[in-house]
């Protein structure tokens, strides 16, 4: 059986302010000792249309990001399954960046396969121009990048048992 | 039509946001602004105190789609302020680079931007349920610059390896002979697009104007290094590019406007073929003789054109610069450069027009002055004109109000405008 694929992608721009959480997140991520055959990283950056390439091959996805808040606390974190996320679309439909909901939607109407893809998400209200997170972002960080390792862990237990199973060996 | 109101808030499909608003009566333009409304720049202050290898880093991220291009900018115009030429393999490399960005870039305007006003679509979603096979083409071709950007630079998105001073890490001949074999690969569907586009027929507008351009010293079309040179013959070297143009800004627009001292100019792909069609490999020039587009041509709408001649360009140059870093036995080593008071610019050709970046460092190599100056800025007077001269035609040639306001647009599009420096925050409603 071949190998189960984890792809954890961060999005965000760190110069416009907690826009750059996402990326953040992943660095937080990184220092965990979460590596494992299987699991890559990338970071996005501003990316859009680009996703369904760097999708390609994955079993699962796990996207980080910046989600804008309205009524909630800045720092809440959100996580959710593609099924779940209604993308609002911005009044602009900008193709060399595109975004999100509109990148998932060409995959639909082409019928393209995609991967289990989950978000874990932070709201967030300041994406102004400017350097470093606010201290409400900051201090959020943690939450967030604990709600991607118990995702990664996850993906990480279902795999070796998989694997258990198929050699016969104990877990 | 006696009365016109013409009044799009936030364009559609262009990065960014951006208004148009025109008011004429009876035939004649009586307010034309192309507005811009994104909050200004902030980046040239973010990079003042910065040391000046760490500019391209930053820049990098100023943009998500021209990341290659600012990068390439910063470095050289680093370089230059420290007194340090590249060799020739590094501008190679850098060819390259520019090559793949150029191809992603152009292919995702033509396709998803401007494809879906000539199949009367509202955008990319319904045309790829009408026409998947276009939409999947296009997504192959995007593909193909995202692996070379990984294989040659560490990184799909925001590059890593390219740094003041060369490039951190070189690639192996395993890695070029696989870009060499995606480009390679990418000629069919080329070749599918120029069908596609040779029988769609442009809107029909004359509005000659000044074109800015590199244009080099050598037998190149040029992307990465020349003289900064106008159609009407003038030229200077990127350094005194400022005897050739001068920003000024203007009360509508948080971007500065941009002008010669015979007024406004154009910039991108059509500029770069009109100061530089003599330099086509035969494939793109047969590309362009197949599209329609000469050196006559003074319809901007022709831009789309000349990008699409430029893919194959960057297909061909791109090829004919891994055969020469195929054949480099001792690659650059990268050592980071001595920091020093200067002043350094460099002009380099991003997909949308020619961009100026220029910085002034301390003897530290502490930056205290930047000025980065954009091809979207550089363009918008010259928008402004074409639409004084688009609006009346089309008033005059019958067409109603939305008619007009699609028209106007369009024609907005075709510039490929970007307006925006890049945010990337969701707005979801989850269930």
């Amino acid at each position: 059986m071949p190998e189960e694929r984890l792809l954890v992608i961060a999005f965000g721009n760190p110069l416009r302010r907690d826009d750059g959480v996402g990326l953040a997140a992943l660095d937080e991520l990184k220092g965990r000792g979460l590596e494992r055959p299987g699991l890559d990283w990338v970071d996005g950056g501003v990316a859009g249309i680009d996703i369904l390439s760097l999708l390609e091959g994955y079993d699962r996805a796990i996207v980080l990001d910046a989600v804008l808040a309205r009524e909630e606390p800045v720092g809440t974190i959100v996580e959710a399954g593609l099924e779940d996320v209604r993308f609002l679309l911005r009044p602009r439909l900008s193709l060399h960046n595109l975004d999100l909901g509109t990148a998932f939607e060409l995959a639909r109407a082409l019928d393209m396969k995609l991967p289990r893809v989950e978000f874990v998400l932070m709201r967030v209200r300041e994406v102004g121009p400017g350097e470093g997170l606010t201290e409400a972002a900051r201090s959020a960080l943690p939450a967030m990048a604990e709600a991607a390792a118990r995702r990664i862990n996850g993906f990480a237990n279902r795999t070796s048992r998989a694997h258990a199973a198929e050699t016969g060996e104990e877990g | 039509m006696k009365k016109l109101e013409v009044n799009v808030h936030h364009l559609t499909r262009v990065e960014g946001h951006g208004n148009i608003k025109v008011r004429a009566s009876n035939g004649k333009i009586e307010e034309l602004k192309l507005e811009i409304v994104e909050s200004p720049r902030f980046f040239e202050s973010m990079l003042v105190g910065r040391y000046i290898d760490e500019v391209p880093h930053i820049t990098a991220r100023i943009c998500g789609i021209c990341a290659l291009g600012h990068t390439t900018a910063a470095v050289r115009a680093a370089e230059n302020a420290l007194s340090w030429k590249a060799p020739d393999e590094v501008m190679w490399l850098r060819r390259l680079l520019m090559d793949g960005e150029t191809l992603q870039s152009h292919i995702l305007h033509v396709y998803f931007l401007v494809a879906p006003d000539f199949f009367n679509v509202g955008s990319v979603i319904p045309l790829a349920s009408t026409h998947p096979d276009v939409v999947k083409r296009a997504l192959r071709l995007k593909k193909v610059a995202n692996e070379m950007c990984d294989l040659l630079v560490g990184r799909k998105i925001h590059p890593v390896s390219m740094a003041v001073g060369g490039f951190t890490y070189w690639p192996t001949k395993k890695d070029l002979s696989r870009v060499k074999e995606l480009l390679e690969g990418a000629r069919v569907d080329l070749d599918e697009t120029v069908k596609l586009f040779a029988g769609i027929a442009p809107p029909a507008l004359e509005s000659p104007t000044e074109y800015v351009a590199l244009r080099s010293e050598g037998d190149r079309y040029e992307f990465v290094h020349g003289r900064v040179a106008s159609s009407t013959g003038e030229s200077v070297e990127e350094k005194d590019y400022a005897k050739l143009i001068a920003e000024r800004t203007v009360g509508h627009s948080s971007a500065r406007h941009v002008a010669t001292k015979r007024g406004c100019y154009a910039v991108g792909a059509l500029a770069r073929y009109m100061l530089n069609h003599d330099r086509l490999t035969p494939w793109a020039a047969d590309a362009a003789k197949k599209l329609g587009l000469t050196p006559k041509a003074t319809n901007p709408f022709h831009n789309n054109t000349a990008q699409i001649v430029e893919c194959l360009q960057c297909v061909d140059e791109g090829i004919e610069m891994i055969d020469r870093l195929m054949k480099v036995k001792n690659p650059p080593v990268f050592a980071p450069l001595k920091k020093k008071a200067g002043s350094g610019a460099a002009a380099v050709e991003v997909p949308r027009g020619i961009l100026f970046h220029h910085y002034e460092t301390n003897d530290d190599g502490v930056v205290v002055r930047a000025n980065c100056i954009i091809p979207t800025g550089q363009n918008q007077a010259n928008i402004e004109m074409d639409l004084h001269r688009f609006v009346p035609a089309l008033m005059q040639g019958g067409k109603n109000q939305d008619e007009i306001t699609h028209a106007c647009e369009m024609l907005v599009r075709a510039y490929d405008p970007c307006i925006s420096c890049s945010v990337h925050f969701l707005e979801v409603e989850i269930a």
